[in-house]
């Protein structure tokens, strides 16, 4: 696992802090549209939160509404703490934390780790877990 | 939501005699500390390198999230915690990542992201729910 260029992982942390800084910047749902290419059309995951038992498996179309209606209620996003490993040339596992706020005020707090593929020369998120840590 | 200090301490506290007891442990390590933090309806949820859907297990289900740690214990693997984060949601609940590294002969041979859910019950800290994403190998 540590015999990979190190220009792959800037490579693809490149990629990865131009969508962050897409989403950082959204502040309309039409501005959302560039992101959504990056979600594969497979692309699901799983959410756990406060008071939940079991993680809760959600697809592309829950994972994608669940951002327009954060951002189209004015909060803005940021990440901390992000942590970037490649698998190999083509994959690329990171984990984060998202903060949602609103004005000043964190509002949300999740831990993602999300899953990424190289396909057709593009990368793609194929795969994410999120833990809301506190609304 | 970060606005708990004491808690946060207290946690970090409980969490690190985990790792430690994780980390240093040997064949004959008694992992019953280790055990009794396993909450009573504790759920994993394990992603290896495919796309497919987590695994889900369930301590209910007799899944017992520790054979594969004695296996390991017994073989000569050490192990060691990378870029933890822990966040309180409140002062009976905490959310936490790290990234967990085997290692065998000083080699890294495998490395797993975990976030863990844990909650205080009694007093005393138990996991309740954990994912688990494999990186490599």
């Amino acid at each position: 696992m540590n015999h990979l260029p190190e220009n792959l992982l800037a490579a693809f942390t490149a990629v990865h802090d131009r969508i962050n800084e897409l989403w950082a910047t959204a502040r309309t749902v039409a501005d959302l549209e560039p992101l959504e290419a990056f979600c594969h059309e497979t692309y699901h995951g799983t959410y756990g939160g406060p008071g939940l038992d079991k993680v809760q498996p959600f697809e592309r179309k829950d994972g994608l509404e669940g951002v327009r209606q954060a951002i189209a209620s004015g909060n803005t996003t940021r990440i901390e703490n992000r942590t970037i490993r490649m698998r190999s040339v083509t994959e690329a596992v990171v984990f984060f934390e998202r903060i949602f706020a609103k004005g000043d005020r964190d509002v949300a707090r999740l831990f993602t780790v999300e899953n990424w593929r190289l396909v057709d020369g593009a990368w793609k998120l194929m795969r994410e877990t999120v833990e809301q840590v506190a609304e | 939501m970060n606005n708990l200090p004491e808690a946060l301490r207290e946690f970090t506290a409980f969490h690190d005699r985990l790792s430690q007891l994780a980390a240093m442990g040997g064949p004959e390590t008694d992992l019953g500390p280790l055990e009794a933090a396993i909450h009573e309806s504790y759920h994993g949820a394990y992603s290896n390198t495919g796309l497919a859907k987590p695994k889900t297990f369930d301590k209910r289900e007799g899944y017992d999230p520790f054979v594969a740690m004695r296996k390991a214990l017994g073989s000569g693997h050490t192990t060691r915690m990378e870029n933890r984060t822990i966040r309180m949601r409140n002062e009976d609940e905490a959310v936490v990542f790290f990234e967990h590294v085997v290692v065998k002969d000083g080699q890294d041979v495998m490395r797993n992201f975990f976030v863990q859910t844990y909650a205080k019950v009694d007093g005393a800290w138990k996991l309740t729910r954990e994912t688990m994403e494999q990186v490599a190998p």
